[in-house]
């Protein structure tokens, strides 16, 4: 793909927004359009020369390799504005997952006095019972972060179609937790609202 | 077999097509002045008891003002918003809660 490509995509214009707040759920139907639009909602950031934490499972070099395609990396490498974070793919232990993520945080806290732009999520899996509490335990400390910091999060999920009442209930709970809602869908113009709407 | 087509679909509508309706018929009576309770229920083709419900909750979302009745900023933004809303929450399993 040619670079910078991605950030002439119409499809992911809304994402230039201003009037977002700070805690935003990301739903996508296609992971690649997911990554290219964390990617463009950092670059935003760096652009304004806010540090971006961009939280993976993957291979950091793999993942910045990726981020190369799609913005001008070289003009934020010599700033040290872009921190791509390994977290660990498959957390079992609440107390150690929410103690890693309060560790990045404070890294952020101590180093971002301009603000920063933070996009994970901190928990990728939340198929099982655990991981849908630990998700929303991590979504309740970045809500605490966000209220006595200057900055934004950026919570990417996969649209999945919610199975019984308990994955509707943990759903509603993910709204509320959030401020704004960035719904990019498999086709056609991706869009923002109030996240007060889906409830 | 068209009215029981139209009944069985009415009666399926999620809560985002009823807030969509009332704000509408708000809208819609707030042209013609006063906003009277019974032509909203008309209008979004409601019992008063589901009207009264759910006037509640858009009043409790600030989508609504109740004296007078007027839809707000947000319920405008709303009704802009409500098709991505209605298309996120069938793809989320959501509409039929």
């Amino acid at each position: 793909m040619k670079n910078g490509a991605n950030m002439k995509n119409q499809k992911f214009k809304f994402i230039d927004n201003e009037d977002f707040r700070n805690h935003l759920l990301m739903l996508y139907e296609n992971a690649e359009s997911g990554f290219v639009a964390k990617v463009r909602y950092l670059n935003n950031g760096l652009l304004k020369g806010e540090h971006a934490v961009f939280l993976t499972s993957e291979d950091p070099k793999y993942i910045e390799g990726k981020i190369a395609k799609i913005i001008d990396l070289n003009k934020f490498r010599k700033k040290g504005l872009l921190h791509i974070v390994k977290i660990p793919e498959n957390i079992t232990s609440s107390s150690d997952a929410l103690k890693q993520y309060e560790e990045i945080l404070k890294v952020i806290e101590s180093s971002a006095e301009k603000g920063f732009r933070l996009t994970g999520p901190f928990i990728e899996k939340t198929n099982t019972k655990i991981g849908k509490k630990l998700r929303l335990l991590a979504e309740q400390k970045s809500v605490k972060f966000l209220s006595k910091h200057k900055g934004s999060i950026l919570c990417p999920h996969p649209i999945v179609k919610a199975k019984n009442n308990e994955e509707k209930q943990w759903m509603c709970n993910m709204f509320r937790e959030h401020t704004d809602i960035l719904y990019i869908p498999k086709s056609g113009q991706g869009k923002s609202f109030n996240s007060d709407f889906m409830l | 077999m068209e009215i029981d087509k139209r009944i069985s679909r009415r009666s399926k509508r999620s809560k985002w097509e009823i807030y969509h309706d009332i704000l509408t018929a708000i809208i819609n009576e707030n042209t013609y002045g006063e906003v009277r309770v019974t032509r909203i229920q008309f209008q979004s083709n409601l019992s008063y008891d589901n009207l009264t419900k759910h006037l509640k909750d858009v009043e409790k979302k600030q989508m609504i003002n109740r004296t007078p009745l007027s839809v707000t900023q947000k319920g405008f933004q709303f009704l802009k918003d409500s098709r991505s809303v209605k298309e996120l929450a069938q793809k989320l399993g959501l509409d039929q809660v």
